[in-house]
């Protein structure tokens, strides 16, 4: 240890990461198959490739990036769940492939797509069953399932069998599980995905509530609400390799966060388009217009008031910032 | 990270009281299943007995001989299926990912694999197991074929160095699904069948097929080798030393092979 250097020890680093991917050639239809069966040909592919970064405790980063981009690849390996080919990973200054146990006991980790609690089993069972894993008293697991309950709201849903759970009861009932333990770190993988926008709303204050507590937090996700309201530093990854590493403000700066709005008009437009600041670009195809725009600046409503004077509005739709655009600004940026 | 055997108990006995408690919560379906369980194994022992009534002997072994490998031999398997019958889903956790669930939890992970479901109603084989070991020993014991202490080696050892073998096995072939994903017909192969064949004398086997029951899926030191000894009908008294050394060994190289492959894991899904 250097004496001299006060900075506290990452939470989370990744050194030259690398997952590389054999993936067999499968021909087409039968013929095809049959040949994958004896031939030994493979496409390598790098899921992960070259990857570096330092976190440090009590942040919450963001990991973003398009489907396929390596984002689950790499929870997977800072958890303890696939080996790397290649790099370092430390994790509370333990590497998970070797300490798996040791570091396991420290995390906690969330999968959107499937839940960790015991599926025949009443969830009150499953929370009992997490606390004797990881050795917690009864006491202490009931008094943090307390203090969840106010914000995640699980205490009507301890009698019931989790297969019998909502998507939203199950990722609140989920989240509780996972930090039962009091893990100093925390890896969410796309926590609020299907989610509908009261449960998105009660997860995203919940952890913003452990974060404030002091809990790392690494959430990889699609949605860029998620990333605006609870990140204090974003890693975009695309095609194994990191593409921008910085603050919300900062991939504002670099590649705008672009939400969309279609405006239908009931008969064709009265006025021309309507003098936009810079970064809000309209565009026309008929009775329908199209506007980019970044909402940290401007409001929906300024928007459609601009178009007050083109006559009648029939439908108003608004698509959210989605990461693919961005993460091709970043790119052309 | 240590942990001692208590605590792998604890955690154990805990699952299984819980599922045990949901297993019961549906009453007339939990009975059922025991029924249905015993009833086929017994089905199976009364075929075997049928046609040894007809024959009277397989091999030279009377069906009351049968009847004490047969019991030993269903004891281990309802002991392996109560605790260690995840292994055999192991195909599911790989195609599905759920492996990784596993693998966050800060214990071996065959531990965590294994204390997913602990399936209390197989136990109904045990009872099933003890009643042909009875029948057995009724004849055996006042013929003077089995000792006391050979009668206590069937009822209380060789089932548990049986379930430790079968664990093994199933280890060793879930490991492969590390590398092949698909291992749920392998199970016909490695578990199943010579299953069904531990519970003959293997002298009724080709050469080829006794040497792989006897190496590498030793089920003959589960029932056969040990048995044969009891009885009066041949062997070592090594027998009795050797069965748990194969036990153990097997275990230990099915958690080595484990182990490798658990480094070749690839978690599917998102």
């Amino acid at each position: 240890m250097n004496q001299h250097r006060s900075a506290p020890a990452a939470a989370i680093s990744a050194d030259r990461l690398a997952k590389h991917f054999h993936i067999a050639e499968t021909g087409r239809g039968v013929t095809g198959a049959l040949r994958s069966l004896v031939s030994r040909k493979s496409r390598l592919v790098r899921a992960v490739d070259d990857v570096t970064f330092a976190i440090e405790p009590g942040s919450f980063v963001g990991y973003l990036g398009p489907n396929g981009a390596g984002k689950s690849t790499t929870v997977k390996m800072l958890a303890g769940i696939m080996h790397p080919s290649a790099g370092e990973i430390r994790v509370l200054g333990m590497s998970p492939q070797r300490q798996r146990q040791a570091v396991a006991q420290r995390i906690g980790v969330v999968f959107g797509q499937r839940t960790q609690l015991w599926w025949d089993l009443p969830l009150g069972d499953s929370y009992e069953l997490i606390a004797a894993m990881y050795g917690v008293s009864p006491a202490l697991a009931q008094q943090r399932l307390r203090r969840f309950d106010e914000v995640l709201e699980i205490k009507p849903l301890l009698d019931q069998q989790v297969r019998k759970l909502s998507l939203g009861q199950r990722m609140r009932a989920d989240l509780a599980g996972a930090l039962l333990h009091g893990p100093e770190v925390l890896f969410l993988d796309e926590p609020t995905i299907g989610l509908d926008v009261v449960a998105k709303a009660a997860i995203r204050e919940f952890l913003r509530e452990i974060n404030a507590s002091g809990v790392t937090i690494l959430l990889t996700t699609h949605d860029m609400d998620d990333v605006e309201q609870l990140c204090d530093r974003i890693l975009v990854i695309n095609h194994g390799r990191l593409a921008f590493d910085g603050t919300v403000p900062g991939l504002r700066t670099a590649a705008g966060i672009p939400t969309t709005m279609h405006l239908d008009f009931a008969a064709d437009l009265l006025c021309e388009l309507p003098r936009l600041n810079g970064d809000i670009r309209a565009t026309r195809d008929g009775r329908r217009v199209t506007v980019a725009f970044d909402r940290s600046r401007v409001s929906a409503a300024r928007i459609v008031a601009a178009f007050q004077d083109c006559g009648e509005v029939t439908d108003i739709q608004i698509s959210e910032p989605n990461i693919e655009e961005i993460v091709r600004r970043v790119y052309t940026a | 990270m240590r942990r001692t055997a208590l605590d792998f108990w604890r955690v154990f006995w805990f699952l299984a009281a819980k599922g045990m408690r949901e297993r019961m919560q549906y009453k007339a379906s939990f009975l059922l299943t025991v029924l249905f369980r015993t009833l086929s194994t017994t089905m199976d022992f009364v075929l075997i007995a049928v046609i040894l009534a007809r024959f009277r002997f397989i091999d030279g072994w009377d069906v009351f001989e049968v009847a004490l490998l047969y019991g030993p031999v269903t004891l281990a398997r309802s002991i392996f299926d109560a605790f260690a019958r995840e292994l055999e889903r192991f195909e599911h956790y790989l195609v599905s990912g759920d492996y990784d669930g596993i693998l966050v939890r800060p214990w071996p992970t065959v531990f965590a694999l294994l204390a997913r479901k602990v399936d209390v109603t197989r136990i109904g084989m045990a009872l099933q197991g003890l009643v042909l070991i009875a029948i057995g020993a009724s004849q055996a014991l006042p013929a003077g074929t089995l000792s006391p202490a050979g009668l206590a080696y069937l009822v209380l050892v060789l089932p548990l160095l049986g379930a430790m073998i079968l664990t093994a096995i199933s280890m060793a072939t879930a490991a492969i699904g590390f590398w092949v994903i698909r291992i749920d017909d392998l199970y016909v192969f490695t578990m199943y069948a010579p299953l069904s064949a531990a519970v003959f004398p293997l002298s009724i086997y080709p050469g080829w097929l006794r040497g792989l029951l006897h190496t590498v899926i030793p089920v003959a030191f589960a029932g056969y080798l040990p048995v044969l000894f009891l009885l009066g009908k041949g062997g070592s008294g090594w027998v009795l030393v050797a069965s748990p050394a194969v036990a153990l060994i097997s275990l230990w190289l099915a958690h080595r092979l484990w182990l490798t492959g658990e480094r070749q894991y690839h978690s599917t899904g998102s």
